[in-house]
């Protein structure tokens, strides 16, 4: 783990932190093969916000027999309570958003080309000659623009943006794209989910790692504490299941599992990167700050100190702008002690966003450690 | 009220860090009112229950935090990169001394720049703590700081850090102390996060479901060398806002308080401010809706080390809330 000052967990010795009590469990390898196969399932399955059914199957079958309740909500929230046979500890609510950033289609040419929009803060940059699916039916497209042998570019300062590019599914006419597409439908980037050693790349991994994340959660619940998981909807276009899901579930505590940027490359003037966000590789990152949310401090102590005590590597996401869900769980009812816990991504956003496996495991670990030992008098 | 303001001033209560003003507020409170709760987010709550049959629950709040700002880095030489907490101008900070929580102190340095006349941004500002590099430094991201400032009288009128709002906090106290009859409920709050968009002020909202709210702050005076003409002054009584950022106040309520301060010959001054840190909606909105306006004190220099404002107009704010929650509302 490479030494820095927001990487301040020290990994203490394995049989110390076993002696107290608080040493995560390494997963079987039969589990992670099926975390790895289920967050490969989640990444590439299409569930723009608003139209997460796809993503909303795949978790109600993964906890299927696994929850003493489950409902799916008016905006489509899925909310579970964990079978934890505890109903005397807290009752904490943990979240994870099904949605991720996408394209709408908007209308169709007489050409028969789909002109779209953006739903989320899709890069605009990465679009031209991206592959998409669209639709239910998973429609193979392609982002078309002008080529750049052709593009005159004192005419044309932005032959990159939305307004000059357009889906092309080889359709002729609009009445045969019209067979297959309709205004309306979401697309999203037709990216295969990879492994390649400690790297995890595809698309949407914010936020399908923390669904994979929660999903393990539920079905193995850490003990004493009442676990409320909420798989929720539109968190992209401004945390509207999460803010439903909280009124509904009013818990005590809340943790949201997100992905966040990591902003690490190095600077190419050779000075030193000060606004990372987050970085990968120094483990998960714990919030004291966005633009949404104020976390908890005692959240925030809590999380470092169970990192600290479990020999986990953890780092502090940099203050400033951005949110998550807590930004409207910890406003919901009479105000609900929240912080979000974020595995660092590259690259969000855009066809191909990419994590480290050990941040993902870490965070998991984490996660259970810090519910396993989490009494009321660390939230008030 | 003065050295109740000055205790108030000095404290250190950033956003989402407002132990040190809750400890000083309770202490305050003790034995004022029917009973006091803290909620979840961190806000007191102070209730005096409803006397009579023509009461209503009416919440009054002021905001215990102050603008500061939040380690984001540690850099190799041990200087700290920060993102601002709440309204804190770029501007205000260079030369500025901040303090963290536990008394630690800095100063705000800014890089040399190019073009010297533009403004500085908040990427140029590093707050040097003395330290030579990161492996001995103390400090770790997310820690907050605000401004060092003891506060100061200048001819009668007071400047100090966070003094806009401490004041209004002070003027809730010196009400509730002074309430001896009324035939309303009347909910004191003492609110968190109010500078990061009123966090704390609409969840306190939500628990305690009033009829009728009057949210407290600090209201900029342009009573400066080219400031407005229709200028809100100091020393000319509190500002009964019609309109803070996106909030309009009930004018039900707007006429109320002019009108009762008219009667009992208090100076007072109408204020429309079209923009706020604040988020009065959130308290407006909150449930089936909520009867809301704002009182401001009136404040110059507002989110910088040096706030000024004059006690007369917290003393005439007293004396206005008491006036109004001595009788049945009108409406």
């Amino acid at each position: 783990m490479p030494r820095t000052s927001t990487a301040r967990a020290r990994p203490r010795s394995a049989p110390a932190a076993r002696r107290r009590g608080i040493r995560p469990r390494p997963a079987s390898p039969a589990v992670l093969r099926n975390s790895l196969e289920r967050l490969r399932r989640l990444s590439e399955a299409s569930g723009v916000s608003g139209d997460e059914g796809a993503v909303r199957q795949i978790v109600l079958e993964a906890i299927d027999g696994h929850a003493d309740e489950v409902r799916v909500d008016a905006l489509g929230n899925v909310l579970a309570r964990a079978r934890t046979g505890s109903r005397r500890g807290v009752r904490v609510m943990l979240a994870a958003h099904m949605d991720e950033v996408g394209l709408m289609v908007i209308g169709v040419t007489t050409e028969g080309m789909l002109k779209f929009d953006r739903v989320g803060g899709v890069d605009e940059r990465t679009l031209v000659a991206k592959p998409v699916l669209v639709g239910h039916a998973r429609v193979p497209g392609v982002i078309g623009g002008a080529p750049p042998h052709l593009i005159d570019w004192e005419d044309e300062p932005s032959p990159y943006k939305i307004p000059a590019l357009a889906i092309d599914i080889g359709a002729r006419t609009k009445e045969e794209a019209l067979e297959r597409v309709h205004p309306g439908d979401a697309a999203v980037f037709a990216t295969r989910f990879e492994r390649l050693g400690n790297v995890l790349r595809g698309k949407a991994l914010d936020d399908r790692v923390g669904v994979a994340t929660l999903i393990e959660l539920v079905l193995d619940p850490p003990p004493g504490i009442e676990l409320l998981a909420a798989f929720t909807t539109q968190e992209e276009v401004g945390l509207r299941g999460a803010a439903v899901a909280a009124h509904a579930l009013d818990p005590q505590a809340a943790i949201v599992l997100d992905c966040t940027p990591a902003n690490d490359l190095p600077l190419w003037d050779g000075s030193e990167n000060t606004t990372y966000n987050t970085r990968l590789g120094f483990g998960p990152a714990i919030y004291v700050g966005d633009r949404g949310t104020l976390p908890n401090p005692r959240l925030i102590e809590h999380l470092a100190r169970t990192a600290e005590a479990a020999g986990l590597p953890y780092q502090y996401r940099q203050p400033g702008g951005g949110s998550t869900d807590a930004a409207a769980i910890h406003l919901a009812r009479k105000g609900i002690p929240s912080i979000s816990l974020s595995v660092p991504g590259r690259y969000l956003h855009t066809p191909l966003s990419m994590i480290f496996f050990d941040d993902w495991r870490a965070s998991v670990s984490l996660v259970r450690a810090a519910l396993a030992r989490l009494r009321l008098d660390d939230i008030r | 009220m003065k050295a109740l303001i000055r205790k108030l001033s000095e404290a250190y209560g950033p956003s989402g860090r407002e132990d040190a003003l809750r400890q000083i507020v309770r202490a305050e409170l003790r034995g004022l009112s029917d009973y006091i709760s803290e909620d979840p987010l961190g806000n007191l709550h102070a209730v005096i229950k409803q006397k009579a049959r023509s009461g209503r629950r009416i919440m009054l709040a002021a905001p215990m935090d102050e603008v500061g700002l939040q380690i984001s880095h540690v850099d190799e030489n041990g200087f700290l990169r920060f993102a601002p907490l709440g309204p804190l101008d770029p501007l205000h900070c260079v030369g500025a001394r901040v303090r963290f929580a536990d008394g630690r102190l800095g100063v705000i340095g800014l890089e040399p720049r190019g073009e010297a006349s533009a403004l500085p941004t908040v990427r140029q500002l590093f707050v040097d703590v003395g330290a030579v590099d990161r492996e001995s430094s103390t400090f770790k991201p997310g820690e907050a700081a605000v401004f060092d400032r003891p506060l100061a009288e200048i001819d009668g009128r007071l400047v100090g850090k966070a003094l806009g709002g401490r004041t209004a906090v002070a003027v809730l106290l010196e009400t509730l102390r002074h309430l001896k009859r009324t035939p309303h409920e009347v909910q004191f709050v003492f609110s968190v996060q109010e500078h990061v968009g009123s966090r704390g002020v609409r969840t306190a909202a939500y628990a305690l479901e009033p009829e009728v709210a009057l949210t407290l702050g600090a209201a900029p005076a342009s009573d400066i060398p080219r400031g407005s003409p229709a200028a809100i002054a100091l020393g000319r009584g509190p500002v009964i806002r019609a309109r803070e950022g996106f909030a309009i106040s009930d004018p039900r309520i707007v006429e109320w308080m002019a009108g009762r301060a008219s009667e009992a010959r208090l100076p007072h001054q109408l204020g429309v401010f079209d923009t706020s840190a604040s988020n009065p909606t959130a308290v407006q909105t909150s449930r089936a809706g909520v009867v809301t306006a704002g009182l401001g004190l009136p404040c110059r220099y507002l989110y910088t080390s040096s706030e000024m404002v004059d006690l007369s107009d917290a003393e005439n704010a007293v004396k206005l809330l008491l006036s109004l929650l001595a009788s049945p509302l009108p409406f």
